[in-house]
């Protein structure tokens, strides 16, 4: 690598060591279980009087606990009706107002597609940002939906840490959480986001196109719309989807290298602040730093591998095309990428949220190498822990960091013991069900999608990059990431109807199992800790976890990423 | 909590109607409205005005083409472009062409020879990667230098005018690094042309 690249990764692994940790501070201070103690949480003098008015609109009692199975049932009756909501809009956005573009009704199935992707959080667009969705439909249907799912992501969390490391049976309020999440995380800090990036010339208006006329003669047409006020919720909130069909590749959106390292750090500091957070509220910041170096372990190597190869070049390119980097060129495989962030940066922004739910991209993964995309790809395959989506990255790894002390106590002949709970049959069915439901969906699907022709017609690049495209879009949505080998022409019936369903199982299986597991534990007895008790926030334990994301993520798609990537690197 | 899905849907549908109206429209409305009072100019575009008229956005590449869409050799030219039929701002696209796929192969292989010919180049002359690949969003704004250099030649020629004094321009309108690192050093191809049309041309 580069120079410049090394120099970029350093930065962005520096900021998020400064704020991640005080951020986790300030959110276990707003997050507490404030029926232990009359404790105060930062902002109260601001929120507080909010936040009241919100619980009486909502006839909620700010002191009700919920069992898991209200809570369950909270998330998903909300999101439900979330995307019936969302749904409507998109499907009369034509008759609606602050339609400049003259945006037309989204037709069923495609409504269906995006409504599902906004309201899970995966953000997967099937529409043209630019033509096929009104400034209405942007702001009160997709940022509305952005900011929900981004604070569902993050309470569910919650919820999962209460029951795994709680005394009682309750394991907080659905509601309260919400609306806190809202209001002293996702709102101020979008706010503060959205007029940062402006400064640096990201558009904000609803003024729809303009013509220039050319110095050449001709007519172009500027784009506008409020771009970084969803920008900035589409990072904070791990969602992933822009105004602009291109995203972050677009310079009305990212328009410098400060923003394009700005927009990762939006991504991946709440994330790894999250982390910190649980360290404070289950008192042992040690277990909270061991899962911040499994996930930063698993972010830097995908991150550096890809940004390596992009630099490295298209070795399919013609000799004639200088790839080398110098002092007058980027150099590198430029396709799909803008020359401001050449290819080191590009991976960096675009690789380095795939870990995470975002899938923001600044450049067409569908160009980038075999290497560079496989990097991309294990990101998504490894579970999205790295460090995850808001909230998800935690109650992702807390999945699997049960199912590593499981297999480590079948090791030593231990009952498991995780957080001073004993793990038993109950826990380990429901911890399978979740590392599974998602690998099996994907494979069914792609599957599917390979033997037919609605599957394989749309593909853009034939042969076992094909395979690649198809198989990236079902575990793209399954892990509510989003992002796209976009040569996938995928506004069709059998994906957007398939792809729906897929984000919906990927989304809410899932949540449902993490609270299941965290209700069975809520309550149970908490064991002393012995000298025989499995040290889960040692080094030994977080290479042990490493280990077995990558064996659990790596086997189940062993034979795809062989016949795709690694094929296409020999191949090719 | 008796009837659980019922009272929860109706907590939700009260939730929705809040968010809708506080974060649907309040969020970005006041988001619009500060960014119009400090920021008017960059968030409606960064547009470029040459006598009083918008002539583009300093911050999207647009074509330097002829009715015929034959590139212009007066001014330096943007990198290929997939947004519609090339830098049109209403459809912002990547070629999404793998890096085995032959058609793209093909494409680079076309290109590098019709660069090469535009630039009156030797026929092994290496030609940068950024000329002949198109970018992310098909509006990328800028070139690299190299592809600059290569270019000026080209351009001096068809203005009549010495290499020294197109290099001289472009010496001014390059763009460095931010803060060393945060970007690649680049060339802004509009900045550079309306540079060019106005120090060497007296337009305007």
């Amino acid at each position: 690598m580069n120079v410049t690249g090394w120099e970029q990764l350093l930065f962005v692994c520096a900021v998020t060591a400064l704020l991640a940790p005080p951020l986790g501070r300030y959110l276990a201070a707003t997050f507490r279980d404030r029926a232990a103690g009359d404790r105060r949480a930062p902002g109260d003098r601001v929120f507080l009087p909010v936040e009241r008015l919100v619980y009486r609109a909502l006839r909620v009692d700010p002191a009700g606990s919920m069992t898991w199975k209200v809570y369950a049932t909270a998330v998903v009756v909300f999101g439900l009706l979330s995307t019936l909501l969302l749904y409507a809009i998109l499907r009369l956005q034509g008759a609606l107002p602050l339609n400049p573009a003259h945006a037309p009704d989204m037709p069923p199935l495609l409504a269906f597609n995006t409504a599902i992707s906004f309201v899970t959080g995966t953000n997967w667009q099937a529409y043209e940002g630019e033509t096929q969705a009104s400034y209405l439909a942007d702001m009160a249907g997709l940022v509305v939906a952005q900011f929900t799912a981004a604070a569902v992501g993050l309470v569910v969390a919650l919820a999962v840490v209460r029951g795994l490391a709680g005394r009682g049976r309750q394991i907080g309020n659905f509601w309260v959480d919400l609306t806190r999440a809202v209001v002293r995380v996702f709102a101020p800090l979008s706010v503060i986001a959205a007029l940062v990036m402006v400064s640096q010339g990201a558009v904000q208006n609803l003024t729809g196109f303009r013509a220039a006329s050319t110095l050449a003669g001709g007519t172009q047409l500027i784009p506008g719309g409020p771009v970084s006020s969803m920008e900035a919720i589409k990072l904070l909130g791990t969602n992933g989807g822009s105004l602009y069909g291109t995203g972050g590749a677009h310079p009305f959106e990212n328009p410098t290298g400060f923003t394009n390292m700005f927009d990762l750090l939006l991504v991946i500091v709440l994330p790894f602040g999250i982390i910190f957070m649980f360290g404070h509220l289950i008192g042992r910041r040690k277990q909270a730093l061991a899962i911040v170096a499994v996930m930063a372990a698993i972010f830097l190597a995908h991150t550096a591998i890809a940004m390596q190869a992009e630099l490295h070049g298209n070795s399919q390119l013609p000799a004639s095309v200088s790839q080398v980097a110098s002092a007058t060129s980027p150099g590198g495989n430029l396709e799909g990428k803008e020359v401001r962030f050449g290819p080191s940066g590009s991976a960096l922004m675009t690789v380095g949220t795939m870990g995470t739910t975002a899938g923001a991209t600044d450049s067409a993964l569908d160009s980038y190498t075999p290497v560079g995309g496989t990097a991309a790809f294990a990101g998504i395959l490894l579970g999205e822990i790295s460090p995850g989506g808001d909230g998800g990255g935690l109650y992702g790894i807390l999945v699997l960091a049960l199912l590593a002390v499981f297999i480590a106590g079948l090791m030593v002949g231990r009952t498991p013991e995780f957080l001073g709970k004993k793990i038993r049959a109950p826990q380990m069915k429901l911890v399978v069900a979740y590392v599974l439901t998602i690998p099996v969906t994907v494979l069914i699907f792609a599957s599917i999608s390979l033997v037919i022709s609605a599957g394989t017609s749309p593909v853009l690049n034939h042969g076992l990059h094909g395979l690649t495209e198809i198989t990236y879009a079902y575990a793209s949505v399954a892990q509510n990431n989003g992002s796209a080998f976009a040569g996938l022409a995928a506004n069709t019936p059998w994906y957007d109807s398939t792809l729906g369903v897929t984000m919906l199982i990927g989304r809410f299986v899932p949540i449902v199992l993490a609270l299941a597991i965290a209700g069975s534990l809520a309550g149970a007895r908490v064991h002393a800790r012995t000298r025989a008790t499995l040290d889960t926030a040692g080094l030994t334990f977080a290479g042990f976890l490493v280990g077995v994301i990558v064996i659990v993520g790596g086997l189940i798609y062993f034979p795809m990423l062989i016949l795709g990537p690694v094929g296409e690197r020999i191949v090719g | 909590m008796r009837s659980g899905i019922v009272r929860q849907a109706s907590v939700s549908v009260a939730a929705l109607v809040i968010a809708t109206v506080v974060l649907g429209f309040g969020y970005p409305l006041v988001v619009t409205g500060i960014s119009q009072l400090f920021f008017r100019d960059k968030a409606n575009g960064s547009l470029v005005y040459s006598g009083g008229k918008p002539v583009g956005s300093a911050l999207l590449g647009q074509s330097f083409t002829d009715a015929r869409g034959n590139p212009l050799p007066r001014y330096f030219q943007p990198r290929p472009s997939n947004a519609g039929a090339g830098y049109d701002g209403s459809s912002s696209g990547a070629s999404n062409l793998g890096p085995s796929n032959p058609t793209l192969v093909n494409e680079v292989s076309e290109r590098v020879r019709a660069y090469r010919q535009f630039n009156h180049m030797a026929p092994n002359a290496a030609v940068p990667v950024d000329a002949v690949t198109a970018s992310g969003s098909g509006l990328d704004p800028d070139i690299s230098l190299q592809n600059a250099l290569d270019q000026a030649p080209r351009v001096a020629q068809a203005r009549h005018r010495s290499l020294a004094q197109v290099l001289a321009v472009l010496r001014r309108q390059t763009t460095p690094a931010e803060w060393g690192f945060l970007s690649e050093p680049a060339v802004n191809v509009l900045q550079l042309n309306l540079a060019i049309d106005h120090s060497l041309d007296g337009l305007r």
